[in-house]
């Protein structure tokens, strides 16, 4: 069923989403991630090239 | 005595793994015991939508199957909750209620003029549609939910009892892993070009894309966690099913994902609208660059695919290519990303147990660990590596296989269709699109815009450029 309560807290979280710093494991998983990432890309840019 | 609750991960994952061992029969040699399940068409004409899955099963009619199907739902589904409902009369009731409702949305939104994308429209003899694929379906059964939960409001709290939402959602990704476990097979025996850069540019999209989305979402928009992980995975992967499987596998309030993948269906049919035009206007030379960015840029299957097929009437028309290599290098690419779907939800289970959800100084034991993880996961890898496995070792049955996997493929679109409806009954939708939606429409276009389409451009270049699909008449 509807929960206005529900609805109000979603529809404040969008408007104001509560300060979430970031913390350790989401950085390293966006830096691993992203250096993985460009290291694999740069790797196989050479080897297609070659 | 300790009160044992539902527990809706595990009950997902046995339901689900009772459809596949149905499923299976068929190229067990039992017998197609799923094939009378109701399949929904892309139609003009309301009488033509509905018929059975088989075509061993032509001779039932679309209706009596419908029937049936909804009655082999109903019955699994009240004897998974048996020891749980109150009052198990008004829970079938309010079942029955809640897959027919679905079930009206799921046909409605494979109406042609909704769900035809323009390849298919000639075929169907429209002049125009909306294009938003059958998974508009997923949005008529929202939208019917929304109806019934604003305006009907004692019905709504009527229903809510069998209206589960997550049950629904995790059912449905288990089955997904036994869908991409064979299509990952299928692929596996193309053209090794095709395959390995198919696979190194889904590879690069996922580490890319998505922390690079992730990072917008939480630094710049500053979206919650919750927010902003399936935000990443709707956007920058596979949409729907991404979106939807991430928001579980971090534990994010259902409604979370399905705001996301509503607005995933909506802006993939902007990006079939205008891709492959895109595509065939700057990269006039390069077929193979154009079709694996489509893949790597249009968020639904269903889109994605038909991005493949337009983009491959553009370059037929200038180039004398063969058929079907366009569109092949499209579904390999889009294929991939769905099989990786899994993986990426592993890591972000691990890391959400290990490393967010954990208390500063706590330490989690293994025993923990294994609490906290989401089941559905697991039984999407052995659903995954089953068919897979069956589908090595058995290779003159992979159409029976094939034939499996498509039964199961229609309680997946289902099951993500009655979590919809559920959502819809249980959120003011109305609101939160109005009220809401602006900021996630803002990081999609920022996000989608600014640079996913354009690294994917980027990546098939790298990838594709100067490979040409065979000239000459399709063999």
């Amino acid at each position: 069923m509807n929960n206005p309560q529900e609805t109000e807290k979603l529809v404040d979280e969008l408007h104001n989403q509560p300060y979430e710093p970031m913390v350790a494991a989401e950085i390293w998983l966006v830096s691993i991630s992203l250096f993985t990432g460009i290291s694999i890309l740069i790797i196989l840019a050479f080897v297609l090239k070659n | 005595m300790q009160k044992i609750s539902f527990n809706e991960d595990r009950s997902a994952v046995w339901l689900a793994f009772l459809f596949i061992a149905l499923a299976l029969c068929l190229p067990l040699g039992v017998g197609n015991l799923l094939g009378w399940v109701i399949g929904v068409k892309v139609w003009t004409d309301p009488f033509n939508a509905l018929a059975p899955l088989s075509k061993s099963f032509s001779h039932i009619p679309g209706w009596v199957s419908l029937i049936a199907t909804l009655a082999f739902i109903a019955l699994l589904l009240l004897w998974e909750r048996r020891r749980f409902a109150e009052n198990k009369k008004a829970f079938l009731s309010a079942l029955l209620i809640v897959l027919t409702l679905t079930m009206i949305g799921w046909v409605l939104g494979h109406a042609g003029i909704v769900a035809a994308v323009p390849n298919e429209r000639e075929k169907l003899g429209l002049k125009w549609s909306m294009g938003l694929t059958g998974e508009a379906g997923y949005l008529a059964a929202l939208f019917i939910g929304l109806i019934i939960g604003n305006f009907f409001t004692s019905f709504a709290k009527f229903l809510s009892q069998a209206a589960r939402t997550e049950w629904f959602i995790k059912t449905a990704i288990v089955l997904v892993g036994a869908g991409v476990g064979l299509k990952g097979l299928e692929q596996a025996n193309l053209a090794g070009t095709v395959f390995f850069r198919g696979l190194a540019a889904i590879v690069e999209a996922y580490l890319i894309y998505w922390a690079l989305v992730y990072l917008m979402a939480r630094k710049v928009f500053g979206f919650s966690r919750e927010w902003a992980a399936p935000l990443a995975s709707g956007i920058s992967i596979c949409g729907v099913s991404a979106a939807i499987a991430t928001g579980a596998a971090i534990r994010a309030r259902p409604v979370v994902p399905i705001m996301v993948s509503s607005l995933v269906v909506v802006f993939s049919v902007v990006e079939l609208l205008v891709l492959p035009f895109l595509a065939h206007a700057i990269i006039p030379e390069e077929p193979m660059v154009a079709a694996a960015w489509m893949g790597l840029a249009v968020k639904t299957d269903g889109a994605a695919i038909a991005s493949g097929a337009i983009t491959e009437a553009l370059y037929m028309a200038q180039g004398g290519f063969q058929k079907g290599w366009m569109l092949m290098t499209t579904t390999t690419v889009k294929i991939f990303i769905d099989l990786f779907i899994g993986v990426w939800c592993f890591i972000l289970a691990c890391v959400w147990v290990y490393g967010i959800d954990r208390k500063p100084g706590e330490k989690v034991s293994l025993r923990e660990v294994w609490d906290r993880f989401p089941k559905f996961v697991i039984g999407y890898f052995i659903a995954f590596a089953l068919f897979i496995t069956l589908g090595l070792s058995f290779p003159d049955k992979i159409k029976e296989l094939k034939e499996s996997s498509t039964n199961l493929d229609a309680f997946r679109k289902f099951f993500f269709a009655l979590a919809f409806f559920s959502i819809g009954l249980s959120a003011d939708f109305k609101r939160l699109w109005q009220e809401g939606l602006g900021k996630l429409i803002l990081v999609y276009v920022v996000c989608l815009f600014g640079f996913v389409i354009w690294i994917g451009l980027g990546i098939s270049w790298l990838f594709f450029h100067g490979i040409m699909p065979p000239t000459g008449v399709t063999p």
